[in-house]
């Protein structure tokens, strides 16, 4: 993890993303090989299926310093083992009331369904991402001026 | 049939249970050697049972003491809340039923023990009795008697009641409320005070209160519901806590935490009272339970046949923002 960490130190803002492997990690592939223009922020962690992502590791890529964790998985109906996306499903509503009761800064994640077939919906997530990280931090260094 | 009294009826209760051996333990109240004040009993001889008492000052949910897997049942003495911890403990079969005998215990609020030195004339060192009087405890010390109100010095979480009667029970002493008593809840107006404020006001608010967090662990040890054999927390393979608070990790055990509790805490708020630096526990805890009943409709330990909101799924759950449902 800190290679990975030291490897890709210049590029900021750093998203951490899960993606499962039959759609969402094979949508990014596909943006990929596509050459589709996005931003190369990205630190992809694999899992088997959305419903492999304990929200402990969203918060704990967040607590690391990850400027923003991006969740994906197959839509609804389509998961790979069937139903492992709808138990994600209510574990990342969840938690997304959670963090916005508790304050997060909603640029800092993200919860997505991202099909195999949708590189395009991939790089304009990731684009999105990167655009309110960069809006945040604009927004922060005026607050110092 | 209305047992104002109902101290002497558990001792008879609790003396039989254990002279037929058909329970191996009774986990109750009894009062502090020193203060007086209601503490945990487990006893196991029937000669113990006259140590055992019960009034508006018996805070504790005592199912934090429950285990399973013996040959005999434990008898614990519950108030009509506790109850609902028992039953999440079964729907995630970390009990069964056969491993309890419930001692259901009439009850119309538990006093704050924290409101005795507010309405003591002097100070007190020992509670001498412990009566209930109309609407109000007559607590009588060596400085005097204190009268605490059983609506004004009401626990937060006793305040609007929820759950009067109990859920599950093998004997019911004393008298239970019919229904809520219809109070506005305090929780509650608390979770929407901190929904008021802005964002960033809440992110303060909630990493101040982290922060001051020394990781005692009461919180946790407390808790009925967190009874896993190997917390997150206590993992060092990989390390998610570091051991010390000075290597951070504060906000983590209590956003994961929140998670862990969330459609499972039953709101005794034991972990709240237990925190020795104050932090207001039950904001977070509240909240998600808000979220649970809402988003899918379930109430923590009301009903037995309920199966734990997170292990189940609908179609029509509420979807990611975005995707033709939730927030956005
Ligand atoms: S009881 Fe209070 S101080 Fe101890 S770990 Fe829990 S929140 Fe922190
Ligand atoms: S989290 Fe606190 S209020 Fe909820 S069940 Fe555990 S101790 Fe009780
Ligand atoms: S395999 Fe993609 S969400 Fe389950």
């Amino acid at each position: 993890m800190e290679a990975v960490q030291a490897q890709h130190e210049d590029k900021r803002p750093k998203i951490v993303a899960f993606l499962c492997n039959w759609c969402s990690y094979a949508g990014a592939d596909l943006a990929g090989s596509g050459r589709m223009d996005y931003p190369a922020n990205l630190r992809v962690i694999r899992v088997p299926c959305s419903g492999r992502v304990d929200p402990l590791f969203v918060l704990k890529a967040l607590e690391q310093g990850a400027d923003a964790v991006l969740v994906s998985g197959c839509h609804p109906g389509d998961c790979h083992y069937a139903k492992g996306n709808y138990y994600a499903r209510r574990r990342l509503t969840a938690l997304l009331e959670l963090l916005e009761f508790t304050g997060v800064p909603p640029h800092k994640y993200r919860f997505e369904w991202v099909s195999a077939s949708e590189g395009k919906e991939f790089a304009q997530v990731i684009r999105e991402m990167v655009e309110a990280l960069n809006a945040a931090e604009q927004k922060a260094a005026m607050a110092h001026v | 049939m209305s047992d104002p009294d109902p101290v002497p009826t558990l001792r008879a209760k609790a003396r039989e249970l254990l002279e037929q051996g058909t329970v191996r333990a009774v986990v109750g109240y009894q009062s502090h050697a020193e203060s007086g004040l209601p503490v945990p009993a487990v006893i196991t001889r029937p000669d113990q049972a006259e140590a055992l008492v019960f009034n508006p000052l018996c805070a504790h949910n005592l199912s934090r003491y429950v285990q399973g897997g013996a040959e005999k049942p434990v008898a614990v003495v519950a108030k009509a809340c506790d109850t609902r911890a028992l039953v999440v403990m079964m729907q995630e079969s970390h009990i069964r039923r056969e491993d309890v005998f419930v001692i259901a215990m009439g009850c119309t609020g538990i006093v704050d023990a924290a409101r005795i030195d507010e309405r003591a004339r002097a100070p007190w060192r020992r509670i001498e009795a412990i009566r209930t009087d109309g609407d109000a405890v007559a607590v009588e010390t060596d400085a005097g008697v204190a009268r605490l109100s059983l609506t004004e010095d009401l626990l937060p979480r006793c305040v609007a009641c929820p759950v009067p009667q109990p859920v599950i029970d093998d004997v019911r002493l004393g008298d239970f409320p019919e229904a809520p008593p219809g109070r506005p809840d305090p929780l509650a107006a608390q979770v929407a005070e901190i929904e008021a404020m802005g964002r960033d006001e809440r992110r303060r608010f909630f990493s101040e209160t982290y922060n001051r967090c020394i990781r005692c662990y009461a919180c946790r040890n407390v808790c009925p519901l967190c009874f896993c054999e190997k917390c997150f927390a206590d993992e060092t393979r990989p390390q998610w806590v570091p051991r010390s608070t000075l290597g951070g990790g504060n906000e983590l055990y209590h956003m994961v935490r929140a998670m862990h509790l969330a459609g499972r805490c039953i709101g005794c708020g034991a972990c709240e009272r237990a925190c020795p630096v104050g932090l207001p526990l039950m904001a977070v805890n509240t909240k998600m339970a808000q979220v649970v009943d809402g988003m899918f409709g379930h109430v923590a330990g009301v009903r037995m046949d309920d199966t734990p909101p997170f292990a189940v799924y609908r179609d029509a759950d509420p979807d990611l923002p975005g995707h033709g449902g939730g927030k956005s």
